[in-house]
């Protein structure tokens, strides 16, 4: 039980990232509980929260998350019921509401509820919080597609050209994993021989092996792997650790991008 | 690759403002005056074309084998339609008979009675909360409404500007791809493109067809749709849930409801503390189901927890009249729907919050002597009853995923 009870505290503290940020929640919390007029508030902006957060560290209740939906890894969506952001705004308006009329300095009343408390409250939400554009994984976007521009040049050259009433052509390409989210997202004609779950899961792919996880690629090797599982295309970083010239293992060279080479497979399946 | 055509923008002014505004008026007309504004309208309009779509592409999915997802489009597109143009007759009838003040003035309140004031017999009103229900704001107000929209403004820009990377775009943008380029419904492996059985698991959760719905209709790539039309159009409708929220909220303190649409944006903007909470979702995951989930469904609830809750006057919720306890059913019924339509993981949750933010005021409403037992104890059943109700077409979808699955 106590092994469980870790698991979700490890989930928590993931989630929460910043310590800061969970202390400003549970702040705002205490002082929601403690201020708010509304019981019905007090029900739903405290008392509510604290009972899923009591259910969600009740070890039995992970036992039957994980049965019942086969991974624990997404427990944390748990914690969206947890409504932090809600509660943290209204804590910083009912601060703001709770400033007291004193006699007839109307004025500094105005500022503090209407300037000082929203500044402060929005200078803490900053300190305790990280701004999302900060993150490594926003970048600036090259086309509507919001996909690297190479990923659209690679996907251009091989993808085939559609006959209208003629059925839908479809080419096998592999591909390197930086590439492999992006071409489907672009053109799904280009069927790729692993997938995005090979990498993110780890798991066995005899293509996804020779080409990224291997310090030098044996080439004639791949070549006769990718003739097998019916590849046409094999797209090739220009720096890729090769240990022959693929010209010379027969891939033709196809095209060329700034970053990749595209070679066609020799004796592919449907050549 | 086409990325657009030139009648891609009226084309989505056309689904995604003009077509949910008039199924919202086709919903609206059984609402209280009250719910009857243009933002109500939109709001709701969008939630039924939701419900809609759940069933449509479900029996496309489950009855078609091969261009499933062309006649599912065609199916929701009459059925929208069919709805739209039911609204606008609606709405051009009452213009009709409008009784009222003479103008534009007279139109509006015509159209949309929400914006009305107060009448003499809602003043004399024994429900009628008599505190505050002021709605000018000052100037004070008006600019924290000013910030409020230029952050949004920002977040917007930066969401068409910058590219948010999510290694699961690679399975939820490819499956809208695939259905607007292939005519296929959860039948080819987003990763590779090898054909498999339907995924049941996903194949529930119906969002991302729905986005390729909305990408055939327009003429426009479905990734460009998702991610450079779309996200700033989801933006604006969590916000405005987030508006209804704080309506609710600070109904006493209507002054309020700028301030805290600040605070919210703010924390939005700064919630990217780890990459799970709901705030790194709805930033940089907008477009996904499961962050739909977080920031419009939750919220929305949390709309109904508080109109549940909190009357108008302050009295319990055994004094509402049968029309407002009848839209309050009829629109949690929707968001749990909406809520498996957006994401699978919507079903607990939507699950969780109705058993416990419904259940637990029901429960414990104590007697007080303003209702007779037998009649409060009766409101209780009702309301229960109610509100599980509402959950059993998400439980019904639940047990069919997981019964097809096996």
């Amino acid at each position: 039980m106590y092994g469980i009870f870790m698991e979700s505290w490890v989930i928590f503290k993931l989630y929460g990232g910043r310590w800061s940020y969970l202390l400003l929640y549970f702040a705002a919390l205490i002082f929601v509980a403690v201020k708010a007029k509304d019981k019905e508030i007090k029900l739903l902006f405290a008392w509510l929260p604290l009972m899923m957060l009591a259910v969600f560290f009740f070890p039995p209740f992970r036992k039957v998350y994980v049965r019942v939906f086969g991974d624990g890894n997404t427990q944390y969506r748990l914690l969206w019921l947890v409504p932090m952001g809600m509660t943290v705004s209204y804590a910083g308006c009912l601060a703001a509401t709770l400033v007291p009329m004193r006699g007839n300095r109307l004025g500094l009343k105005r500022i503090t509820d209407r300037i000082l408390i929203p500044v402060a409250v929005s200078a803490l939400i900053m300190a305790c919080g990280s701004l999302v554009y900060l993150n490594p994984l926003v970048t600036k976007a090259e086309n509507p597609w919001h996909i690297p521009q190479e990923a659209i040049e690679v996907a251009d050259i091989i993808a085939p050209e559609q006959t209208p009433g003629a059925g839908r052509l479809r080419v096998r390409a592999a591909v390197p994993s930086e590439l492999v989210h992006f071409i489907r997202q672009y053109n799904t004609d280009i069927v790729l021989a692993y997938g995005r779950d090979i990498i993110a899961y780890n798991y066995y792919n005899e293509i996804h092996e020779r080409l990224e996880k291997t310090e030098r690629i044996d080439v004639r090797g791949l070549a006769e792997v990718l003739k097998d599982d019916g590849v046409q295309y094999l797209v090739l970083k220009r720096d890729a650790p090769v240990d022959t010239d693929p010209a010379d293992a027969g891939f033709m060279l196809y095209a060329e991008t700034e970053s990749y080479r595209i070679f066609e497979v020799p004796g592919w399946a449907g050549g | 690759m086409t990325t657009w055509s030139a009648v891609s923008i009226p084309l989505l002014f056309f689904w995604l403002a003009v077509v949910p505004f008039f199924t919202g008026i086709v919903v609206t007309s059984f609402f209280p005056y009250k719910m009857k504004t243009i933002g109500a309208a939109w709001i709701t309009g969008l939630l039924a074309g939701f419900v809609l779509f759940e069933p449509v592409a479900l029996f496309c999915m489950l009855t078609i084998t091969y261009e499933s997802f062309l006649v599912c489009v065609r199916v929701y597109s009459c059925v929208m339609m069919v709805l739209a143009v039911l609204g606008a007759v609606m709405l051009v009838r009452r213009a009709v008979i409008r009784r009222g003040a003479p103008g534009i003035r007279g139109l509006m309140l015509a159209l949309f009675p929400g914006y009305g004031e107060e009448t003499l017999s809602d003043l004399m009103h024994p429900r009628r909360d008599a505190v505050r229900f002021d709605r000018r704001f000052g100037v004070s107000e008006s600019i924290y409404f000013a910030a409020f929209l230029l952050m949004f403004l920002i977040q917007a820009v930066m969401a068409v500007r910058y590219a948010f990377f999510d290694g699961d775009d690679a399975y939820y943008v490819v499956v809208s791809v695939l259905a607007d380029q292939t005519d296929t419904m959860y039948t080819i492996l987003p990763y590779t493109g090898y054909s498999t059985a339907l995924d049941f698991r996903h194949a529930l959760a119906t969002w991302t067809l729905w986005t390729a719905f909305i990408a055939r209709s327009c003429h426009i790539h479905a990734a460009v749709l998702i991610h450079t039309v779309l996200q700033p159009y989801l933006l604006a409708m969590c916000y405005y849930a987030y508006f209804l929220v704080a309506m609710r909220l600070f109904r006493r303190r209507l002054d309020m409801v700028p301030l805290f649409l600040c605070f919210i944006s703010i924390c939005s903007m700064f919630g990217n503390v780890s990459i799970y909470t709901r705030e790194t979702f709805f930033m940089m995951r907008t477009w996904q189901g499961k962050a739909m989930v977080g920031s419009f469904i939750i919220p929305l609830m949390f709309f109904l927890l508080l109109g549940f809750t909190r009357d108008e006057a302050g009295l319990r919720w055994v004094h509402r009249t049968p029309v407002e306890k009848r839209t309050l059913w009829f629109l949690l019924l929707m968001v749990n729907i909406s809520a498996s339509f957006f994401s699978t993981s919507g079903i607990m949750i939507t699950l969780a919050l109705t058993a416990a933010g419904f259940g637990i005021p029901v429960l414990f409403t104590g007697w007080r002597g303003d209702v007779e037992r037998k009649q409060l104890i009766r409101h209780k059943m009702i309301s229960l009853g109610a509100a599980a109700s509402t959950c059993i077409p998400n439980v019904a979808l639940a047990a069919a995923g997981w019964l097809l699955s096996r």
